[in-house]
C-alpha cells in the first residue's frame, strides 16, 4: 500500500510540470502587483492549506489569490465589486480532505477509472454476441480469444464482467439518486414543518420500514414479465428512501430551531424557498456523505439479488449472476476464472466507494479532519 | 382606533404541556399572560425582565413567530392578529435577533444575506441589488470588501451589524430588537448600541427593545416596562422607573445595577442588603393567590405599577 501511495505522489507531482509551475509563479507575481496598491498581500487562508492548493488547483489560481487577501483589503475604490474577495467555499474543504487522505484519493482514482473504463468499453461491446451460447467453447480457461475464459454456455466472461459491472454501477447510481433524492425532500419537509405534518409523514415511513423489502422485490421480479434498469431501480428505490428521510428529518428539526430560519421567515421568504435555499445548503455535507455511503450498499444489493436468482435473467449480464455460478462445487474448485473476477470487482468497488464516503464524512467534522 | 404606533392589548400566549398515555394537553405554560404595551411613533420602548419572563415571546408574537392565544396587536391602527393565529409577515416590521451567530446562515455570503429581503419584496437587477447592499454596508459601518465574505469571517459585533443591515434593508417602520447586544462583548455593546440609536434617529424608527440589562435600557429607551412571569409589574418613562421605582421587583433590579464608584461600595452594599430583606419578606404580598402580578394601576399619567389591591 505504501508503495502505491508513493506512486500517486509521483503522479501528482508530474502533473505540475516545470512549465506550468512557471506559469503559476508569473500569475502570482501579477496578482501581487495588482494588490500592491492595497495592503500587504500575504493574507491568511481560513483553512491554512495554501501549499496543497498551489499544487492542485493551478487553473483556479487567479481566483484563489483573491481569497488570500486579508479581510478588508478589497476596499480600494469600493465600486469595482466584481473583484471583491471571495472566501474559500465549503466544497473546497471536501476536496482538500480527499486530497489529504491518500487512501481516499487512491480509491477515488481507482473508482473513477473503473467507471470510465467500463462505461467506455461497453459502447464497443456487442451484448448479443457476448451472451450468445457457443457449445464448442464451454468452460475454456483464459486464452487469447477469451481473455478471462468462458462459462458453461461458452460465453465470454470478460465481456460479461464489463457489462455486468456497468449494469451494477448504473443500478447503484440510479437507486441512490432516486432514493436519496426523494428521502431528502421528504425529510426536509417533515423536519421543517414539524408538528402534525411531521407526525403523519413519519408514520408513513414507519409503514414502509415494516414491509419486507426483499420479499416484495422478489415478488415483483417474478410477476412482472420484463423489466429494465429503470423499473428495477425504481422498485428498489421505493423501499430504500426511509433511512435518508429519517436522517435528514432529524437534522432538519434541529436546524429549523436556529434563528436564521426565523429570520428568513420574517423577511418574507416563502416556505419552499427557505427549505431549499436556506435549510438544505446547511445539510449538504451530510447529504453527500449519506449518498456516497448508500451508493456502496446499493451496488451490492443488485449483485445480491442476481446472486439469489431474482435479479436480471442470464442473457442480461450481471456481477451477481457470475458469482452465482460459484454455487456449483465444480466451478468453485476448478474454474476460478468464472467467479473470481466478479468477486474481486464487487470487493474493490465497494471498498473504494466506502473509503471516499468516509473521507467526505470526516470533512464534515472539523475534529476528525486530516487536511 | 388609537394614535399609538404599536399597541399590544391584553396579549396572552400559552404553550400547552402535553403528557400522559394519549399525549393530551395537561396544562399550559403561561409565557405571556395579559400584557398591554403601547409605543408612540419614533420612540424606543424597553422591555426588561429575568429569563423566562416572556419578553422574547412578546416580541416574537409581534413578528408572527408565535401563535397568539388571546389578545390583539394593532400596528398603525390596523389589527394584525386574530385569536389563535400567527401574525402575518409584514415588511414594515423587522427583527434584530439575539444571537448574531445563529441568525446568519453560515452558507450564505453577506451579499445574499442582506439582499434576501430586497429580493423578496422589490425587483432589482443584479447590479442595483449590489448597489443597495453596498449602501447598507456603508450605513452599518462595514467595508465594501465584506460583500462576498461568509459570516464566519466576522466578529460578533460585525455580525450583529450585518443583522441590523438586513433588518433595515426594507426601510421598516418598527424594529423588534431582541436582546441585540446580550451575546456581545461589553466593549462592543456600546458601539453597536450607539450605532443603533443613530440609525433610529436617521430613519425615524420605532423600536421595541427587549433586554435584561437595565444599564443598556437606560441608555436606549424613553419608556420602560418591567416583566415578571408573563405580566408587566411596572411601566413608565425611563426617569420614573429609575428614580422612583414603586414595585419591589423593580427596586431590586435597579439596586442590582453595578456602580463603578468605589467610594459608594459600602453604601450600595447596604442598600442592596436592605432591599433584599424587604424583597424576601414582602414579595409574596405583591402577587395574587396564583402567583401572578396584580393588574397595573396608574399612579401618574405615564407611570403604572402592579401594586397589591388595598383592603
Amino acid at each position: 500500500m505504501s508503495q502505491k501511495d508513493k506512486d500517486i505522489n509521483n503522479e501528482t507531482n508530474e502533473e505540475t510540470t516545470d512549465a506550468s509551475r512557471e506559469e503559476i509563479e508569473s500569475q502570482n507575481r501579477r496578482a501581487s502587483d495588482e494588490q500592491s496598491t492595497s495592503r500587504d498581500s500575504d493574507g491568511r487562508d481560513p483553512y491554512g492549506n495554501r501549499g496543497d492548493e498551489r499544487l492542485h488547483g493551478s487553473s483556479e489560481m487567479s481566483t484563489h489569490m483573491n481569497s488570500d487577501m486579508p479581510p478588508g483589503a478589497g476596499d480600494h475604490g469600493g465600486l469595482d465589486y466584481k473583484n471583491l474577495p471571495k472566501s474559500t467555499p465549503g466544497w473546497k474543504v471536501l476536496v482538500q480532505e480527499l486530497i489529504a487522505d491518500k487512501l481516499a484519493l487512491f480509491s477515488l482514482i481507482i473508482f473513477a477509472s473503473i467507471t470510465a473504463y467500463v462505461f467506455g468499453l461497453t459502447m464497443f461491446l456487442d451484448q448479443a454476441e457476448i451472451v450468445f451460447v457457443d457449445l464448442f467453447a464451454i468452460h475454456e480457461p483464459p486464452n487469447e480469444e477469451f481473455r478471462l475464459g468462458t462459462d458453461y454456455g461458452g460465453r465470454d466472461i470478460f465481456g460479461q464482467l464489463i457489462i455486468g459491472t456497468r449494469n451494477s454501477l448504473a443500478i447503484g447510481f440510479l437507486v441512490t439518486l432516486m432514493s436519496v433524492g426523494f428521502g431528502i425532500v421528504y425529510g426536509l419537509i417533515s423536519g421543517y414543518f414539524g408538528g402534525q405534518i411531521d407526525n403523519a409523514l413519519m408514520r408513513v415511513v414507519d409503514f414502509f420500514l415494516v414491509l419486507p423489502f426483499l420479499m416484495i422485490v422478489i415478488v415483483f421480479v417474478t410477476i412482472v414479465p420484463s423489466y429494465d434498469i429503470w423499473t428495477f431501480s425504481a422498485i428498489m428505490a421505493a423501499f430504500l428512501w426511509m433511512g435518508t428521510a429519517r436522517l435528514i428529518r432529524s437534522l432538519a428539526l434541529q436546524e429549523t430551531e436556529l434563528d436564521y430560519i426565523n429570520a428568513s421567515k420574517t423577511l418574507g421568504t416563502s416556505n419552499l424557498k427557505v427549505i431549499f435555499s436556506q435549510l438544505m445548503p446547511n445539510l449538504v455535507g451530510i447529504i453527500i456523505v449519506n449518498g456516497t455511503l448508500s451508493l456502496a450498499a446499493n451496488i451490492g444489493i443488485e449483485s445480491g439479488l442476481s446472486f439469489l436468482g431474482f435479479g436480471f435473467p442470464e442473457d442480461y449480464p450481471s456481477l451477481g449472476t457470475l458469482l452465482s455460478y460459484a454455487t456449483q462445487t465444480q466451478t468453485l474448485q476448478n474454474r476460478w476464472w468464472v467467479w473470481l473476477p466478479a468477486a474481486l470487482m464487487i470487493l474493490v468497488l465497494m471498498l473504494c466507494v466506502r473509503n471516499i464516503g468516509e473521507a467526505l464524512r470526516r470533512a464534515g467534522d472539523a475534529r476528525q479532519r486530516q487536511a | 382606533m388609537s394614535n399609538e404606533f404599536l399597541e399590544i392589548k391584553d396579549l396572552k400566549i400559552h404553550f400547552p404541556i402535553k403528557g400522559g398515555f394519549f399525549n393530551t394537553v395537561k396544562d399550559h405554560v403561561k409565557a405571556v399572560d395579559g400584557v398591554n404595551i403601547s409605543i408612540p411613533k419614533g420612540t424606543t420602548y424597553g422591555l426588561v425582565g429575568e429569563s423566562g419572563s416572556g419578553k422574547t415571546t412578546t416580541g416574537k408574537a409581534v413578528m408572527g413567530l408565535n401563535d397568539i392565544t388571546e389578545g390583539e396587536i394593532f400596528f398603525r391602527g390596523e389589527k394584525l392578529s386574530g385569536k389563535g393565529k400567527k401574525v402575518g409577515v409584514n415588511r414594515d416590521i423587522q427583527m434584530i435577533f439575539q444571537d448574531p451567530y445563529s441568525s446568519l446562515n453560515v452558507r450564505k455570503r453577506v451579499f445574499d444575506i442582506i439582499a434576501e429581503p430586497l429580493k423578496n419584496y422589490e425587483s432589482h437587477s443584479k447590479n442595483e441589488l449590489i448597489e443597495e447592499v453596498l449602501k447598507l454596508l456603508e450605513r452599518v459601518g462595514l467595508p465594501p470588501g465584506s460583500l462576498y465574505k461568509f459570516p464566519h469571517e466576522f466578529s460578533g459585533g460585525q455580525r450583529q451589524r450585518i443583522g441590523v443591515a438586513r433588518a433595515i434593508a426594507l426601510n421598516p417602520k418598527l424594529i423588534i430588537a431582541d436582546e441585540p447586544v446580550s451575546a456581545l462583548d461589553v466593549s462592543v455593546q456600546a458601539q453597536v448600541l450607539n450605532f443603533m440609536q443613530e440609525i433610529q434617529q436617521d430613519m425615524d424608527l420605532t423600536m421595541l427593545f427587549i433586554a435584561h440589562d437595565l444599564g443598556v435600557v437606560r441608555h436606549m429607551c424613553q419608556h420602560i416596562g418591567i416583566m415578571y412571569h408573563g405580566r408587566l409589574v411596572e411601566e413608565g418613562t425611563a426617569e420614573e422607573i429609575f428614580n422612583n421605582p414603586q414595585h419591589i421587583y423593580t427596586k431590586r433590579l435597579i439596586a442590582a445595577i453595578p456602580d463603578t464608584n468605589v467610594e459608594k461600595v459600602e453604601s450600595n452594599l447596604k442598600l442592596r442588603q436592605q432591599i433584599k430583606e424587604e424583597y424576601d419578606q414582602h414579595f409574596a404580598e405583591y402577587l395574587d393567590d396564583e402567583g401572578r402580578a396584580f393588574p397595573l394601576q396608574a399612579i401618574s399619567d405615564t407611570h403604572k405599577v402592579a401594586l397589591p389591591v388595598k383592603g
